[in-house]
């Protein structure tokens, strides 16, 4: 319950830019690590032949993980847009443009939602059983 | 015209057994968090401890957490919070002495441990240094100098509390001033001490100490640059 509290206190209770901008750093990123692991199992199984490997994707053509792919791309979004940021902060005299920059990182995910959407709204709505 | 005031009240060094008391203050069309305190004191609960000094903005002793926020209580008027209640609470990260006041030596240590005292090259000479005032080294300088040690920043940065010998915003802004500055000799010794994640490299740019600063400076862009200083240094050791 202290780990909780702690860090309700420490990195919710603060709406500041940069803490948003931190906290869904770190977030998207632990997010993208989780996935790499059953990624690499899916393309592990290439090796096992052609018909193991459609039968792997096949599983991926459903409703809920054609959602979870477009999560997933709003995700990497995210990440690179945001780190991008981070690299323009780190190497350039940009620190008082900070909230500007997460609003083009903003921005950026924004357009990619948008042009998501018309790939992935008519696959999830089609696969739908 | 008053206003609710809830504050945080705890009479040891753990802030474990705390409480909020509340009381009702008038105002006056200025007031300042500062004049609440100091009326609370004088008629409500002679008890209430905080710390003060100039009134003026310039000793950074009355720092407080209030609504949220930390801020210098003598500069900051009541009607500007633009909120019908405050509550009042200590600087966090800081040991507690009682109610609102704090113990500042975790802040003053991580100053003094940066050598915060500038180490002339030429202590003998009688002759000013010349700096010409749109050089880079006074631009890079100038909006960083200006810090009160009112420890808002150290407060509010969270690194303080999850890397525990992160030395804070404050203590790294002081060291890239005098880092920065051509008259002064231990420049390479402080980029040494820095180079660490207890110092530039433990700073996330979180950005919550540029926003709580009541002079407006931006410790992050001072430790940013000072990142870079130490990537040039790391550099000019590597191949020397």
């Amino acid at each position: 319950m202290s780990f909780i509290r702690n860090f309700q206190r420490l990195f919710l209770s603060q709406k500041s830019v940069g803490n948003v901008s931190w906290l869904l750093h770190r977030v998207t990123g632990v997010a993208l690590a989780i996935y790499l692991l059953p990624h690499f199992i899916s393309i592990h199984s290439s090796q096992l032949g052609q018909q193991m490997f459609d039968q792997e994707l096949n599983v991926y053509t459903t409703p809920f993980f054609k959602f979870a792919e477009f999560i997933l791309v709003l995700t990497v979004a995210f990440h690179m847009f945001n780190g991008l940021r981070i690299i323009a902060l780190d190497c350039f005299n940009l620190v008082g443009h900070q909230k500007l920059l997460f609003g083009l990182a903003l921005f950026c995910c924004t357009a990619v939602l948008i042009s998501a959407s018309f790939l992935f709204v008519p696959q999830i709505l089609l696969s739908s059983p | 015209m008053g206003i609710t005031v809830k504050i945080r009240r705890c009479s040891g060094h753990t802030d474990d057994n705390f409480r909020f008391d509340t009381f009702e203050v008038p105002l006056t069309d200025n007031s300042n968090v500062l004049d609440v305190v100091n009326y609370i004191q004088n008629n409500l609960d002679p008890t209430l401890a905080f710390r003060y000094s100039c009134r003026a903005g310039m000793c950074g002793t009355c720092s407080m957490r209030v609504n949220g926020k930390n801020r210098w209580t003598c500069r900051s008027t009541v009607k500007s919070l633009r909120s019908k209640m405050l509550t009042i609470e200590p600087l966090p990260h800081y040991p507690i002495i009682k109610d609102l006041a704090v113990d500042m030596r975790p802040f003053f240590d991580r100053y003094r441990h940066v050598r915060s005292e500038f180490v002339s090259k030429h202590p003998t000479s009688k002759e000013f240094a010349k700096i010409q005032p749109n050089s880079k080294e006074r631009r890079d300088i100038d909006p960083q100098i200006e810090c009160i040690t009112c420890g808002c920043c150290y407060g509010e940065c969270n690194l303080v509390e999850t890397n525990s010998g992160y030395l804070g915003p404050a203590a790294i802004n002081r060291a890239f001033t005098l880092i920065a500055d051509s008259r002064d000799s231990a420049g390479e010794e402080r980029l040494d001490l820095l180079n660490s994640p207890q110092g530039a490299w433990g700073c996330h740019t979180q950005f919550n100490c540029t926003d709580v600063c009541p002079m407006g400076i931006s410790p992050t862009r001072a430790i940013q640059k000072l990142k870079r200083k130490e990537v040039g240094h790391a550099f000019k050791k590597f191949f020397s």
